[in-house]
C-alpha cells in the first residue's frame, strides 16, 4: 500500500512542476467556460427548453469543465511511452502490480488539478456565470458514486487505448477514434436529455456518458430514483468489462514481455 | 587563389538568463542579464583552393563553431571570413551552390525512401542540369560503389553506405568546397578505409577543398596534408602533419626485454614509460641522438634479449598537445528527426 | 523555392506515408472519424435548437468547415516544424536548412510538409461542397472568388498563428502550451462570432482577428448580422491572411538570426 501512496504523492509533487503554466491552462479553461456559457445563450436565451433554462445549463457547463480533473484517459500517453521505450520491463519487476500504480499515478495528477485547476476554474466561473450546488443530499451522494465510476471507466479506456500500442506500436488511431466516442456520447457539450432518438438511447447504453453528462446531471438532480439507479449499474457493469478487459490484455502483453525478454 | 579565409575571427555566446515561475517567460524576454561564453576566440588561417585539411580538437574547442561560420550558419561576433570570395553568413544562398557538407551524425537523407529520390530531390534544390546531374552521379557511383543499395530505402541501409550515400549527396552540385563533420564516426576499419580513399581521390582528382572535422586522427593521418588545431578557442597548431611530428612529437616507443632484471637503469635522454622488471618500455626523443647509438650504450651495461621500436602515433602527439581537456564520445547520433515525427497531426 | 520544388517535396512526403500504408489510411479513418464526431455533436444540437444565433445547421456546418478546412491547408507546412522547432535549433538538425540555396522558411515547410491533413481537408472540403449546395446564396462569380481568395487567406492566418508560436518557442520557455492555447481560442470560431459580448467580437477582429477566418467572410456572402462588428471590415479579408503570414514570417527571421548571433 506504502507504494501506491508514494507514487500517488510523486505524481503530485511532478505535476506541481509545471505550475510556470498552470494559469495558462486555467485561463484557456475560463474561455472554454464563457464560449459554451454564450453559445447556450443563444440557444436557450430567456425561457427553457425542454424544462432546463440558461442558469441550469451554465451549472452543466462548469461541473463538464471541472470534470477535467477526474478523467484519466490521458494516462494512455505515459504507458506509451514506457511500453515503446522497453522501461516497462523495469515496472512489471517491481513488487506493486502495475496497473494500480498507474491508477496511483493518475489520481496523483487528478488531486493536482483538482486542487489547483478546477477549484479556481469552478470559483471563477460561478463569480462570472453564476453556479448552483447539488439540488438536494442524495443528489450530492449521487454525484460522488457517478465521480468514482467515472474514474474507474476513464482509466480503463486510458489503460485499454495504451496496452493496444503494445500490438499496434501507436496509440494515434486508437486515441483519435475514443476521443470522437468521448466527443459524441460523453454529453459534455450537447447533454443527453437534449439528444433525438435513437442517439439518446445509444448513448444512455454506452460508457462514455460517465465522462461528462452522468456526474453533472446526478449533481443538478435531473438524474434520479430509478433512472439514477439505472444508469449506476450500467456503469458498473461496464467498468467491470473494461476492467477485466485491461486485466486480460495486460496478462497477454506481460507474457509477450517475458517470452521476448523485455 | 585563396579559397577560405580567417581573420580575426571571434565568437561569443551570450546566454540569457532564463526566469521561472508564472511570468518567467515574459522576464526572460526583457531580461538583460546573460553570461558570455568565448567559443572562438582571434582565429586565423586560410585555405588555398584543393587543399585538404583536418580540423581537430577536444569537444567544445570551438571546432563546430567554426564551421557553422565557414557555411554562413552563425554569424561571427568579429573578424572576417571570405568563402570563395564571399561572406557566408552574408551569402548564404550563393554559397550554399559551391560548398557541400556532410554531418556524420546528421542524416541528410530521407529515411524511409530509397537513396535515389533523395537525389533527385537534391538535384531539383540545387537546380543542377540533367547533364551534369548524370555525370557526377556517375562517378559517385563508380568510386563509391552505390549501385547495389541505390534503391534500397535508407533506414535498410548500413552506416557505412549510409555515409557513402551521404558523400555522394554532398557532390551532386559539385561544389569546390567539401565540409566534413566526424564522416566515419561509427564505422568499421573497412568502411573507414574506403571513405578515406573516396576523399583523397575527390580531393587529389576533382580538385575538392576539403575541410575536415574528426575525432579519428588516422583520418587526417590519411587524407590530410595539412593540421590545424584548435583549444579553448584558440588555434594550438597549424602546420603539415610531418611537421607536427618532427617538432612536437618526434619520439620513438622502445620496448626492451632484457635478459634478466637490471633494476633501476640509467636512461641517457630516454624516459621510462613501464617497468615490468625485466621487461621496460622507454620513449626517447629523436634529437637526444640516434635510437641505435642509445640501444648499444645500454645493451652494453644490460644485455638485452629482445627489442621492438614504434613511432609514436599522431594520437599521442596530439593528446599531447591537448591534455587540458579530456576527449569524450560524441553524442548519440541524430537520426533523420524530419521522418520521425511525420506521423503526428492535430 | 518554386512550386515545382514545393510539390516535389510534397511529393516525397506522400511516398515515404505510402511505405505505411495501412497505418497512413489508418490514420487518415481516425482523423475523419475523429473530426465527424464534432461534426456529429453540432448536427445534434441544430436538429434541436435549429439555429445558433441565426445560423441554421448548413450555415453552421460551412462556418466550421471553412475552419478546419484553412486551418488543414495552413497546418500542413507549418503545424510541424513549427511545433519541433526548439528540438530542431537545438540539435542541430536546422543547420542543413540553412545551408541549402533556398529560403530557410520554404525550405524547412516544404521538408516537413505533412500529408496527415488530408483527413481533415477530405471531410471539411466534403462537408463545406455540400453545405454549399443547400444554401441558396445568390451566387455570383464575385462571391465564388470572394470564399476561394477567404479560404488562401485563412489558411495563411493559421499557418501565420503557428509560425508566430513556434518562433516564440526559440525565445522564451515552455512556449509548446501557447500552442494548446491557440486550439482553445480556435473554439470561438466554430461559433457566429456575434453570439460573443461586445468585447470578444472587438477582441477577435483586432487583437486575435480569428474572425476573418470563417465568420467575416461568410456574413457576407450569407448576408449575416455581424453583431457589433461593421460588415464592410469583412472586405479586408484577402488582406489579413497575407499581411500576418508576413509579420509570423518576419518573426521568424528575427527568432532565427538570435540563434545564428545576428546583431548580438
Amino acid at each position: 500500500m506504502t507504494a501506491y501512496i508514494t507514487y500517488f504523492r510523486k505524481s503530485f509533487k511532478k505535476n506541481s512542476a509545471y505550475r510556470t503554466t498552470v494559469w495558462l491552462q486555467i485561463v484557456a479553461s475560463l474561455i472554454q467556460v464563457g464560449i459554451q456559457v454564450a453559445v447556450w445563450t443563444a440557444l436557450i436565451g430567456i425561457g427553457s427548453v425542454d424544462g432546463i433554462d440558461l442558469d441550469q445549463m451554465i451549472t452543466y457547463v462548469i461541473l463538464n469543465a471541472a470534470m477535467y480533473a477526474f478523467i484519466l484517459t490521458s494516462l494512455y500517453k505515459d504507458v506509451d511511452e514506457r511500453l515503446r521505450s522497453g522501461d516497462i520491463a523495469i515496472d512489471i519487476l517491481r513488487p506493486a502490480r502495475y496497473p494500480l500504480l498507474i491508477m496511483a499515478d493518475s489520481l496523483g495528477r487528478a488531486a493536482y488539478r483538482m486542487l489547483f485547476m478546477v477549484v479556481p476554474i469552478v470559483t471563477v466561473s460561478s463569480f462570472l456565470f453564476g453556479f448552483s450546488v447539488p439540488a438536494s443530499f442524495s443528489a450530492g451522494t449521487g454525484f460522488v458514486i457517478a465521480i468514482v465510476l467515472s474514474i474507474l471507466i476513464s482509466y480503463s479506456i486510458g489503460y485499454l487505448i495504451a496496452l493496444l500500442s503494445f500490438w499496434f506500436l501507436t496509440t494515434f488511431h486508437f486515441s483519435w477514434a475514443i476521443g470522437a466516442l468521448t466527443t459524441l456520447f460523453s454529453g459534455s457539450f450537447l447533454p443527453l436529455w437534449f439528444f433525438p432518438e435513437p442517439w439518446a438511447t445509444v448513448a444512455k447504453m454506452l460508457p462514455f456518458q460517465f465522462l461528462g453528462f452522468v456526474p453533472a446531471a446526478a449533481w443538478m438532480g435531473q438524474l434520479t430514483g430509478s433512472e439514477l439507479a439505472m444508469t449506476f449499474v450500467v456503469g458498473v457493469l461496464w467498468s467491470a468489462v473494461l476492467l477485466m478487459s485491461t486485466q486480460v490484455l495486460w496478462n497477454r502483453a506481460t507474457r509477450q514481455l517475458v517470452v521476448q525478454g523485455g | 587563389m585563396a579559397i577560405v579565409e580567417v581573420s580575426g575571427l571571434n565568437k561569443e555566446f551570450r546566454r540569457n538568463r532564463r526566469y521561472q515561475g508564472a511570468f518567467g517567460a515574459v522576464r526572460t524576454l526583457f531580461s538583460r542579464e546573460y553570461t558570455v561564453h568565448h567559443a572562438v576566440q582571434d582565429v586565423n588561417f586560410s585555405i588555398e583552393e584543393g587543399e585538404a585539411v583536418g580540423y581537430v580538437g577536444p569537444n567544445g574547442a570551438g571546432k563546430s563553431t567554426t564551421i557553422k561560420m565557414l557555411t554562413g550558419i552563425l554569424v561571427p561576433t568579429s573578424g572576417e571570413i571570405l568563402v570563395d570570395g564571399r561572406v557566408p553568413h552574408q551569402h548564404r544562398q550563393e554559397n550554399a551552390k559551391v560548398l557541400g557538407a556532410v554531418f556524420g551524425q546528421r542524416s541528410q537523407l530521407w529515411w524511409d525512401l530509397p537513396v535515389s529520390d533523395s537525389f533527385e530531390l537534391h538535384q531539383h534544390v540545387y537546380g543542377i542540369s540533367d547533364d551534369n546531374y548524370r555525370r557526377t552521379l556517375g562517378f559517385c557511383r563508380e568510386v563509391l560503389q552505390l549501385d547495389s543499395f541505390l534503391q534500397a530505402p535508407v533506414r535498410q541501409l548500413s552506416l557505412g553506405q549510409r555515409m557513402r550515400a551521404e558523400m555522394a549527396m554532398a557532390l551532386l552540385h559539385e561544389p569546390k568546397l567539401l565540409f566534413l563533420d566526424e564522416p566515419t564516426i561509427g564505422l568499421d576499419v573497412l568502411a573507414k578505409d574506403r571513405i578515406r580513399e573516396f576523399l583523397r581521390t575527390i580531393n587529389r582528382e576533382r580538385n575538392v577543398t576539403i575541410i575536415l572535422t574528426t575525432h579519428d586522427l588516422k583520418d587526417i593521418e590519411e587524407i590530410c596534408p595539412r593540421l590545424i588545431m584548435i583549444n579553448q578557442g584558440q588555434v594550438m597548431f597549424d602546420n603539415t602533419v610531418a611537421h607536427l611530428k618532427s617538432t612536437v612529437g618526434d619520439e620513438r616507443e622502445i620496448k626492451i626485454e632484457f635478459v634478466s632484471d637490471p633494476g633501476s637503469i640509467e636512461l641517457m635522454g630516454g624516459n621510462l614509460v613501464r617497468d615490468e622488471g625485466a621487461r621496460k618500455t622507454i620513449r626517447f626523443a629523436q634529437d637526444h641522438g640516434s635510437v641505435m647509438t642509445f640501444l648499444s650504450d645500454v645493451d652494453s651495461r644490460y644485455p638485452i634479449k629482445d627489442v621492438s621500436i614504434e613511432e609514436v602515433s599522431i594520437e599521442d602527439v596530439i593528446r599531447k598537445l591537448y591534455i587540458q581537456t579530456g576527449q569524450n564520445a560524441p553524442d548519440e547520433s541524430e537520426l533523420d528527426i524530419w521522418s520521425r515525427h511525420r506521423a503526428v497531426t492535430r | 523555392m518554386n512550386m515545382s520544388l514545393f510539390l516535389h517535396y510534397a511529393r516525397l512526403r506522400m511516398k515515404e506515408r505510402m511505405e505505411y500504408r495501412a497505418a497512413f489510411i489508418l490514420g487518415v479513418f481516425a482523423q475523419i472519424v475523429g473530426y465527424g464526431a464534432t461534426y456529429f455533436v453540432l448536427w445534434l444540437t441544430l436538429q434541436k435548437f435549429e439555429t445558433i444565433g441565426g445560423w441554421n445547421w448548413p450555415e453552421i456546418a460551412l462556418l466550421y468547415s471553412l475552419n478546419v478546412l484553412t486551418y488543414a491547408i495552413g497546418a500542413a507546412y507549418t503545424y510541424t516544424p513549427m511545433t519541433e522547432l526548439e528540438q530542431l535549433v537545438q540539435k542541430g538538425t536546422f543547420d542543413p536548412v540553412l545551408i541549402r540555396p533556398n529560403n530557410p522558411f520554404m525550405t524547412l515547410t516544404a521538408q516537413m510538409f505533412n500529408v496527415g491533413y488530408l483527413a481533415h481537408i477530405l471531410l471539411s472540403g466534403g462537408i463545406l461542397v455540400w453545405s454549399l449546395s443547400r444554401l441558396d446564396a445568390d451566387w455570383t462569380f464575385g462571391k465564388a472568388a470572394f470564399l476561394m481568395i477567404s479560404v488562401l487567406s485563412g489558411a495563411c492566418m493559421h499557418a501565420a498563428l503557428l509560425t508566430l508560436i513556434g518562433s516564440a518557442s526559440l525565445v522564451i520557455v515552455r512556449a509548446e502550451v501557447l500552442f494548446r492555447f491557440n486550439y482553445s481560442l480556435q473554439e470561438f470560431i466554430s461559433y457566429p462570432v456575434s453570439i460573443f459580448g461586445p468585447a470578444i467580437q472587438i477582441l477577435l477582429t483586432t487583437i486575435v482577428p480569428l474572425a476573418f477566418i470563417n465568420f467575416l467572410p461568410l456574413a457576407l456572402i450569407l448576408n449575416k448580422d455581424t453583431g457589433i462588428i461593421p460588415r464592410e471590415i469583412a472586405w479586408l479579408t484577402p488582406i489579413v491572411g497575407p499581411v500576418l503570414m508576413w509579420l509570423a514570417y518576419r518573426t521568424f527571421q528575427v527568432c532565427t538570426n538570435r540563434y545564428q548571433g545576428a546583431g548580438g
